[in-house]
C-alpha cells in the first residue's frame, strides 16, 4: 500500500493538458478524414460521371450510325433527334436496299428527374430507357441537313448530397456520329 | 526536478507506438482502397478505347475487303488476322467476304475487329462486327427513265413509263408505272412541264423540304407518282473512254453504216438523212463532241437498250429529232439532251438539263438499272450493320403507350 502511494501520478493541470492535446490530434484526425472522405467522393462522383457520359455518347453514336442521311432529323432547337435504325433481323429488303420499311424510329431527347436524364424511346414499340443521368445540356447539330455526320454534345454535372455541384462547371463531351447507310 | 534513468524511460507503457500502427493501417486501407479504384479507372478508359479501336479496325476489315474487290470483282474468302499495331494503339480486324445466293452481284462482307489483338485473354480484350453489303458492278446510274442534275423541260405530247427489255418487248403485260425522272436541282420550276405531258411514274428532284416547288406543271401536264426529293444528290462520274477516238462519224444520206460488237470512240457523231448506224451486237460508243441523231437513227442490236450505251465525255450537246425509235442508254451528265422528234426512246437518259419538246415517248427499261454509267465498275453500297448493338430492344413499354 506505501508502495502505491508513493507512485507519482498525473495532477489535474496535466490531466486537462493531455485531454485538450488528444481532442485537438482527434479532431485533426477528424478533419483529416472528412476532407479525404469528401474528396473521395467528388472524385468518385467524377470518375463515375465520365464514365456514364462516355458509355451514353458511345451508344447513341452506335445506334446513329446505323441510319442514312435522309432518315435523320434534329429538331430545330437542337434538343433532340429522331432517326431510323434498321431491324437487325430484316437489314435487306427484296431489291438488297436498306429495309426502311421494317427500320425502327428511336428518338434521344432530354426528360426524366429534373429534365436531367437522356431519355431513348424507341417510338416503333414505345419503349424507353434512360441512357444517362445528370445531364444539363444535350446538343444534336450537323453541318448541313441532311448530313452524314451528327455531332453531339452534352454536358453533365451532379449535385453531392452536401450540395456541391461536381464538376463545379458542367463537363463537355462532344463525339460525331457518321451515319453509314446508304 | 528528480531525474530517471533511460533504462527506466524504456519500461514505462505508452499508446504512442498503437496509435502509429493504426493511423498508419488507416492509411494504407485507404491508400490501398484509392489506389485500386485508379487502377478500376484505368482499366475503364483502356476498354473505352478498345472498343473504339475494335470497331475502327473493322471498318479496316471493310475497306480491305472492298479494295480486293475493287480489284478482283470475283473475289470471295476469308482473310487471315491483319494486324494493324502501330506505336499509338494496337488492334487488327479478320474479314469474310461471300457472294450472296440469290444475286451473284452482292457481296457480303462480315469484318471483325479486335482490340488490343484477338487473343481474348489479352487485358482489356474488345471486339466490334460489322456487315455490309456491296454490289459490284452495281449500275445505280441508270435509275430513272430521266435524270437531269440542272433541270428538265418537257412540252408536247411527250409521255414516260417502263418496261423490262429482259421480259420481251415493249407493251402488254411488259408496262409499268416506273419512268420516273429525276434531277438534282432544288430551284423552283427547274422540272417543266406542259402540254400533254404524262409522267408515268414519280418526280424526284434534289434535297428540300419542299420538292413541289421545283417542279412546274401547266396546260394537261400530269405525273401519276409522287414528287419527292432524294436525301443527297446524285453524283455522275464523267465519262472516260477506254480507247482513243478514232476521229468523228459523219452519217447522211442513204448510208447505212455497220459496227461490229465492241467499244468506239468518236470525236463528234452525226447521223442525218435516211442514214442509218447498225450494230451487230452489244456496243459502248464515247463521243467527245456533239452528237446529232436524225434520220433513220440507230437500230440497236436485237432493239435491246443495254446493247447500245452513248456516252459523251464532254459537255457538247446531244439531240435527237428524227421519227425512228431509239433504243438504249444515253449518259451524258454534262450535257444538255433534247429531243424534238417523233421517236420514242426506249432505254435511259442522263444529262444535265433535258428538253423534250417532241412528241415522242420515254420507256425507261429497268433492265438498265444493272448497268454501270461512267467507265468504272465500281461497288457500291447497299447496306452497312453493327452488329450486337448496345440499345436495341432495350427498356419498358411505358403506360399508356
Amino acid at each position: 500500500m506505501r508502495k502505491l502511494t508513493s507512485q507519482k501520478g498525473f495532477n489535474l493541470i496535466e490531466a486537462m493538458l493531455a485531454a485538450a492535446l488528444s481532442s485537438i490530434v482527434v479532431f485533426g484526425a477528424f478533419l483529416f478524414f472528412r476532407i479525404g472522405s469528401e474528396q473521395s467522393q467528388i472524385n468518385q462522383s467524377l470518375m463515375n460521371l465520365k464514365d456514364s457520359s462516355r458509355e451514353a455518347i458511345h451508344k447513341m453514336v452506335q445506334e446513329i450510325r446505323q441510319s442514312a442521311p435522309g432518315h435523320v432529323i434534329i429538331e430545330a432547337d437542337g434538343q433532340s433527334i429522331r432517326f431510323k435504325v434498321p431491324h437487325p433481323d430484316h437489314l435487306l429488303g427484296p431489291d438488297f436496299d436498306v429495309d426502311w420499311d421494317s427500320a425502327h424510329t428511336v428518338t434521344y431527347a432530354l426528360g426524366g428527374a429534373d429534365s436531367r436524364q437522356i431519355i431513348r424511346t424507341d417510338t416503333t414499340t414505345g419503349m424507353t430507357s434512360v441512357i444517362a443521368n445528370d445531364i444539363t445540356a444535350l446538343r444534336f447539330s450537323e453541318n448541313s441537313s441532311p448530313s452524314r455526320i451528327v455531332t453531339i454534345t452534352l454536358d453533365t454535372q451532379k449535385t453531392l448530397s452536401s450540395g456541391r455541384a461536381v464538376p463545379l462547371t458542367p463537363l463537355r463531351l462532344t463525339a460525331q456520329a457518321d451515319v453509314r447507310n446508304p | 526536478m528528480k531525474t530517471r534513468p533511460l533504462s527506466q524511460i524504456g519500461n514505462q507503457r505508452g499508446f504512442v507506438l498503437t496509435a502509429v500502427y493504426l493511423i498508419l493501417a488507416l492509411a494504407a486501407v485507404f491508400s490501398v482502397a484509392y489506389f485500386s479504384r485508379c487502377v478500376a479507372f484505368v482499366r475503364a478508359n483502356e476498354r473505352n478505347i478498345h472498343k473504339t479501336v475494335a470497331f475502327n479496325m473493322a471498318e479496316s476489315g471493310i475497306d480491305w475487303a472492298i479494295s480486293q474487290l475493287t480489284s478482283n470483282i470475283e473475289y470471295t474468302g476469308t482473310s487471315a488476322y491483319v494486324p494493324l499495331d502501330t506505336n499509338f494503339m494496337r488492334g487488327g480486324f479478320t474479314v469474310s467476304v461471300t457472294r450472296d445466293d440469290s444475286n451473284p452481284k452482292i457481296r457480303i462482307i462480315r469484318a471483325d475487329g479486335f482490340a488490343p489483338s484477338n487473343d481474348p485473354a489479352q487485358r482489356g480484350y474488345q471486339t466490334s462486327s460489322l456487315l455490309a453489303y456491296v454490289q459490284s458492278g452495281s449500275g445505280g446510274s441508270f435509275r430513272s427513265g430521266v435524270f437531269a442534275t440542272d433541270s428538265i423541260y418537257m412540252s408536247g405530247n411527250a409521255q414516260t413509263d417502263s418496261y423490262d427489255s429482259r421480259n420481251g418487248a415493249y407493251g402488254g403485260s411488259n408496262v409499268a408505272y416506273n419512268g420516273s425522272i429525276e434531277t438534282n436541282t432544288t430551284g423552283p420550276k427547274k422540272v417543266t412541264l406542259s402540254g400533254n405531258v404524262m409522267i408515268r411514274g414519280g418526280v424526284t428532284v434534289g434535297p428540300t423540304e419542299s420538292p413541289s416547288s421545283v417542279v412546274s406543271r401547266s396546260g394537261n401536264a400530269m405525273i401519276t407518282g409522287s414528287i419527292s426529293s432524294n436525301p443527297a444528290p446524285v453524283i455522275f462520274s464523267d465519262a472516260v473512254a477506254p480507247v482513243s477516238a478514232s476521229g468523228g462519224l459523219k452519217l447522211s444520206g442513204n448510208t447505212t453504216y455497220y459496227l461490229m460488237p465492241g467499244t468506239y470512240h468518236f470525236t463528234s457523231m452525226s447521223i442525218t438523212g435516211n442514214a442509218r448506224l447498225v450494230p451487230t451486237g452489244p456496243v459502248s460508243i464515247y463521243v467527245d463532241g456533239t452528237i446529232q441523231i436524225a434520220g433513220n437513227g440507230i437500230a440497236t442490236s436485237e432493239n435491246c437498250p443495254p446493247n447500245l450505251l452513248l456516252y459523251a465525255t464532254g459537255n457538247s450537246n446531244v439531240s435527237f429529232s428524227g421519227n425512228a425509235s431509239f433504243y438504249g442508254a444515253v449518259y451524258a451528265p454534262n450535257s444538255t439532251v433534247s429531243i424534238s422528234g417523233n421517236g420514242s426512246c426506249y432505254g435511259a437518259i442522263i444529262a444535265r438539263d433535258y428538253k423534250n419538246t417532241g412528241n415522242g415517248h420515254i420507256h425507261f427499261d429497268e433492265a438498265l438499272k444493272e448497268i454501270q454509267g461512267g467507265s468504272t465498275d465500281e461497288i457500291t453500297f447497299r447496306a452497312w450493320q453493327e452488329k450486337n448493338t448496345l440499345l436495341w430492344g432495350t427498356g419498358a413499354t411505358t403506360s399508356g403507350s
